[in-house]
């Protein structure tokens, strides 16, 4: 039998063989999913690219910002600025990163830029950490109902 | 959760996840990474065949939003006091429905239109299908609020033209049954249908009166017109449908049936306690 993974809700995953089930989060899925990979031998080179989970959560973050500007900035309002400045290494420079400053306030905007943090490449494991910190904030949002994730193939109102 | 992997002899990995530990073939290992993989990429993603099926059903409930532009301002204001319309107003701001705006504009106010706008600035995007949800809650409130009396909206048009249903009254599988409880009617003297018309909630009197001319009930009608005054026949008028199914009909006559049916049980009741005091039915 194989391994049979099913989405229950939105962020929320349940994992299943034979006898054994579980369900695990988002943050938690992408965490296992490094750690196979880091095992398995599926990464890139680190010469060569980044960590899969890295573009994976790029992705995800791209598709947040699907959601309307309220519920963006209410996720930006959340993170500590820490935190947003390492979010921002892990996208500088593209079209995302622009995307995403301008969610947050002016001020907010300026300290992250002006971080002794800011223009040092980030490292994959802080990275993980910066992503699942983040998308930890994004379940806890989703849990109160607060936000409400767009499919971009949807339609909402 | 505590999550740990690490590769034991034989090509295995161990993975433990909080207490539970799993010992895996690397194999294994990849099948699963590749399932998580695929769920976690869809993340926010929803089937496309639940999408089709949420427009679908969109599509199919729009008219019963529409059909609050032909609602009389005060009903539909009436209407707004027990229904949440938060979340439908945002539906209406968008896509966009204008005659409906316009007329909620003009029957709700200023005040309670910017209550709605504001309401609806505190809630998150939902997709169609709670749109839906919404919808099927709104049409059971207009029902109910029709059922108690509370409001008396014009009858919503079916997907049948009125040209084609008005004259299939009279023709349909029900016009015998129905005849034949407005002849019924009719041997009644007019103290009697007084009191059977003033048992029957406005609304299906309404229907009942709809019917007698769909029939063509004259002498019938002549007694509604000696017992119903006009004020009240003006009261009553909004509520007439301009159109009835043949088997709504039938109920509104079967109603009349077990109207007299009680008012006679009561009538027998009251014979052994004299003086009568309720209707008496002859």
């Amino acid at each position: 039998m194989s391994f049979d993974v099913k989405k229950l809700g939105e962020h929320t995953f349940l994992m299943e063989k034979e006898f054994f089930s579980m369900t695990m989060d988002l943050v938690d899925g992408v965490r296992l999913l490094s750690k196979l990979d880091e095992h398995l031998g599926l990464n890139p080179p680190l010469s060569q690219g980044e960590p899969n989970f890295i573009p994976l959560y790029r992705n995800l973050l791209k598709v947040l910002t699907y959601m309307d500007q309220r519920s963006m900035q209410m996720l930006m309002h959340a993170a500590s600025r820490d935190l947003l400045v390492n979010l921002m290494r892990t996208v500088k420079g593209t079209k995302l990163e622009s995307r995403l400053m301008s969610y947050t306030t002016k001020r907010n905007k300026q300290a992250i830029e002006t971080d002794v943090l800011y223009n040092k490449p980030i490292n994959p494991n802080d990275a993980l950490q910066t992503f699942s910190d983040f998308f930890q904030i994004v379940e806890d949002h989703m849990d109160r109902t607060q936000i409400t994730l767009v499919d971009p193939n949807g339609e909402y109102y | 959760m505590q999550i740990k992997v690490k590769p034991v002899r034989g090509q295995r990995l161990e993975i433990k996840l909080d207490q539970t530990k799993l010992l895996l073939t690397e194999s294994d290992c990849q099948e699963m990474r590749n399932a998580l993989a695929k769920n976690l990429e869809s993340f926010a993603r929803h089937p496309a065949s639940t999408w089709d099926e949420a427009r679908e059903e969109f599509k199919q409930l729009l008219p019963t939003l529409e059909y609050l532009e032909k609602f009389a301002d005060n009903e539909l204001a009436l209407l707004m006091r027990e229904f949440d319309f938060t979340l439908l107003y945002r539906v209406c701001q968008q896509k966009p429905l204008s005659t409906l705006l316009k007329k909620l504009d003009g029957a709700l106010g200023k005040r309670e239109i910017g209550r709605l706008i504001a309401e609806g600035e505190r809630l998150p995007l939902q997709p169609l299908w709670e749109v839906n949800l919404r919808i099927g809650a709104l049409k059971r409130t207009i029902d109910r609020l029709s059922d108690e009396g509370e409001i008396h909206p014009p009858k919503m048009s079916s997907s049948q033209p009125t040209a084609e249903v008005a004259p299939n009254l009279t023709r349909s599988g029900e016009a015998k049954v129905i005849r034949q409880v407005l002849q019924k009617l009719d041997t009644y003297p007019e103290k009697a249908l007084l009191a059977i018309f003033k048992s029957l909630p406005p609304r299906e009197l309404a229907k009942l009166w709809f019917i007698m001319e769909e029939f063509s009930a004259n002498s019938l009608l002549d007694k509604f017109n000696q017992v119903i005054p006009p004020p009240l026949q003006k009261k009553l008028k909004p509520a007439k449908p301009k159109t009835m199914l043949a088997t709504d009909a039938r109920k509104t006559c079967q109603l009349a049936i077990e109207v007299i049916k009680s008012l006679k049980s009561k009538k027998s009741s009251n014979d052994d306690t004299p003086p009568p005091s309720g209707p008496v039915l002859v």
